[in-house]
């Protein structure tokens, strides 16, 4: 089915969208939700998110730690660990790779 | 009327522990960031959500399975996964696959839940980071306290020269005799997993680790201590179940402790 298909592409493009929003600074999962909200296509609901931010962590691409906020309950911040930034400079690599020959071929067969 | 993150836990009982306890941390963090059930979906729904994200890890991992109803485990503790299993507090399953071989093991976490010691959701990943870290170098390196303890009595007793015993009968008494190098084999073990305890580790297993190593030291100790005693007096019988019950409580006051400490300095969350 055309829509399971596209739900699968977007899932694997979230855990580098993911992976890219935290090379600059950590961020605690709203932030992370707000975030991807502003970019066109990537949007995803908490409900989304949050599993794949535990997917991460399980699979030592992230680190995390609960932190203590003065307004409010405390925060879980999760921020790229050495194998994260790995696997993001790979991921970044085979996307533009794969957007490039997708291009072509999607060009050649208009 | 069960909380929402009961209903998820409920949902996720068949994924291994580890997995389960990180995706249900992270719903804490999405609840306290404010997300709201029209956010999150129905608890059915992020349980699916989950279960997709995690689609590989819900299959059994090579090596573990079923035979006759029983569950078996080829990996080992080698397998930081596999070790995972006797401290998973998030788990309700109190026996769970055993290390290596087929049977089960306790999982000490469900055995606290159940002592009302802590809740399900006391226990994180991140529990572990509020311990001293000076108590976590110092449980890593237990395991060489016990296997110095049996090097020490095995090297005593070899170096009386005698026969050692290598085999007890029910009663405790020596039924089985070999050369007084024989008795460098228990301190043999205990070096073996101390030296596997000690070694660098992440998350829970900074605790669980060292724990196994130091049980496994531990047991070599109470070897060397039986050999010791029966080469001495072979007439008498030696307590062997004393000795194994001294080995035995070794694991969980391992675990005991920094439990102990961790959820007495954890933040208050809630």
């Amino acid at each position: 089915m055309a829509t399971d298909r596209v739900a699968q592409l977007r899932k694997g493009v979230l855990e580098l969208a993911i992976l890219g929003l935290l090379r600059a600074h950590e961020s605690y999962g709203g932030e992370i939700v707000t975030a991807l909200a502003a970019s066109p296509g990537l949007d995803a609901s908490a409900g989304t998110v949050y599993p794949l931010l535990s997917r991460l962590k399980t699979s030592g691409l992230v680190n995390t730690r609960w932190v203590e906020s003065p307004a409010g309950p405390p925060r879980k911040y999760y921020e790229l660990s050495a194998a994260g930034q790995a696997a993001l400079t790979d991921g970044t690599q085979a996307w533009r790779g794969l957007v490039h020959a997708l291009d072509s071929l999607l060009e050649v067969s208009e | 009327m069960r909380s929402f993150e009961d209903q998820v836990a409920a949902a996720l009982e068949d994924l291994p522990a580890d997995v389960r306890t990180a995706a249900l941390d992270d719903l804490r963090a999405a609840l306290l960031d404010g997300a709201t059930e029209a956010e999150l979906g129905t608890p059915a729904e992020y349980a699916a959500h989950v279960l997709d994200a995690f689609a590989a890890e819900a299959d059994p991992a090579d090596g573990e399975g079923e035979v006759f109803g029983m569950p078996y485990e080829t990996r080992g503790p080698s397998d930081a996964s596999v070790r995972s299993r006797i401290w998973a507090p998030a788990d309700p399953k109190i026996f769970v696959p055993r290390m290596f071989g087929v049977g089960w093991t306790v999982n000490l976490g469900a055995v606290a839940v159940r002592l009302g010691l802590l809740r399900p959701d006391d226990w994180d990943d991140e529990s572990l980071n509020k311990v001293d870290p000076r108590l976590l170098t110092a449980l890593r390196y237990a395991p060489l306290a016990w296997a110095a303890a049996a090097v020490v009595i095995s090297v005593r007793t070899m170096r009386r020269g005698q026969p050692v015993p290598t085999q007890w009968d029910v009663r405790g008494r020596p039924n089985g005799w070999s050369t007084p190098s024989s008795a460098l084999l228990p301190a043999a073990i205990a070096v073996g997993f101390a030296a596997w305890g000690i070694r660098s580790a992440s998350g829970d297993d900074r605790m669980i680790r060292p724990a196994l190593g130091a049980a496994g030291a531990s047991l070599g100790c109470a070897v060397a201590v039986l050999t010791s005693r029966s080469a001495k007096h072979p007439e008498q019988d030696v307590p062997v179940p004393a000795l194994l019950a001294v080995a035995g409580a070794v694991l969980p006051a391992h675990v005991a402790l920094p439990v102990a400490v961790a959820l007495r300095t954890r933040l208050s969350r809630r």
